[in-house]
């Protein structure tokens, strides 16, 4: 036979149409049945906790930036302060202590009041022991400014913005900014 | 439906069981007959199909990243079968119906399988002309028996054929020629 003929021969072989239509069904009801798909059920769950783990996670967040940061700000403005060798002069001349700090528009404030050992030793006559508020720049990890308050009064209650503030000056025996060291 | 929207089937029958049940439908009796039409033996092509639809039930996920469609992506899994079937002496299921059953799983079906499987070699049977030349293709070795089947029983383009063996389409050509001849040799 040639080769043409041949292959004419293969094209109009009949060949076997069987279907076993219970294996069919049977191996279908397997595979649905398989874990694949209750894998996929697991994936659905995972689905459902995305959104609440970024919810959970938005919430962290927020209260990061809202409660944690804030408080981590104020003491990082208090310790700036206490380190703060103007500070600790003025604290020691006054028998100082820092009482109080907060942050209003992205500025910290601590305040300092006198000791309450000072304060019971205080007579009726005597002159108002002096209270400061500081400001205290986060960025430059400085005190960069402080005004002198005469009420017994909490930070709360101070409007920064009514404060006469004062820049501090250079520590003593540093040279003055700007100052021609020739 | 072209390969995208293909690709968006098998996606979501990743998912869905009812969208892979589609699939299933669609596709059984075409890889069923082309193994049965492979090995002429009905056992066989039970089990060498159960493991088709296993393995391409776990390797959904891979489809995406072969360029091939669905239908040539079956083929492809169920040659590589039918390959094994033909190497090895007791053809090696990594998981049958039968252990499924045995494990507690017991689907339903209102056909009985071994009344349905004595029917069914009866038909077979029947095709004289066509287990005369079978009996002949197996004796070919495996790359001239993969082409003449895809080719004559599953009616392939050549197109087709090369993407599911991974071949050219003009090794296809030449593979198929070659087969036909020593096919005829042996006629």
């Amino acid at each position: 036979m040639k080769h043409e003929d041949f292959i004419e021969k293969l094209e109009n072989l009949e060949t076997p149409e069987i279907e076993l239509r219970g294996h069919k069904q049977a191996l279908k009801m397997v595979l649905l049945n398989s874990g694949r798909f209750k894998e996929r059920t697991i994936m659905n769950w995972a689905k459902i906790l995305a959104p609440i783990t970024a919810a959970v996670f938005l919430i962290a967040v927020v209260g990061f930036f809202n409660v944690i940061q804030p408080k981590l700000q104020i003491a990082q403005a208090k310790e700036i302060a206490m380190n703060d060798p103007q500070v600790q002069e003025l604290m020691a001349e006054n028998e100082l202590e820092i009482t109080e700090a907060k942050l209003q528009n992205s500025e910290a404030f601590v305040l300092l009041t006198p000791e309450p050992v000072r304060l019971a030793t205080f007579g009726p006559d005597e002159e108002s022991p002096p209270r400061y508020i500081l400001k205290v720049d986060l960025s430059e990890k400085k005190v960069s400014e402080f005004g002198e308050i005469d009420e017994d009064i909490s930070l709360e209650d101070i409007n920064p913005e009514d404060i006469n503030f004062v820049k501090f000056g250079p520590p003593e025996g540093a040279a003055p900014e700007e100052a021609d060291l020739d | 439906m072209d390969l995208s929207e293909e690709k968006e089937l098998v996606r979501q029958a990743q998912k869905a069981p009812d969208v892979f049940a589609k699939l299933y439908d669609q596709y059984y009796p075409k890889i069923f007959g082309y193994v049965l039409r492979r090995t002429a033996n009905l056992e066989a092509a039970q089990d060498i199909t159960s493991e088709t639809f296993l393995k391409a039930l776990r390797k959904l996920w891979q489809f995406r990243w072969r360029n091939i469609s669905f239908s040539s992506w079956l083929y492809k899994i169920a040659t590589n079968e039918i390959n094994q079937y033909f190497r090895k002496a007791g053809y090696k299921k990594s998981v049958s119906l039968e252990e499924l059953q045995e494990q507690g799983f017991e689907p339903i079906s209102p056909h009985d399988p071994e009344n349905e499987l004595i029917e069914a070699q009866e038909q077979l049977k029947q095709h004289h002309d066509f287990l005369e030349i079978q009996g002949k293709i197996v004796q070919l070795s495996a790359k001239y028996q993969e082409v003449i089947a895809l080719r004559f029983f599953e009616q392939k383009q050549i197109k087709e054929i090369a993407e599911i063996l991974g071949k050219k389409e003009g090794t296809i050509k030449s593979l198929l020629y070659r087969a036909v001849e020593k096919l005829r040799e042996t006629d």
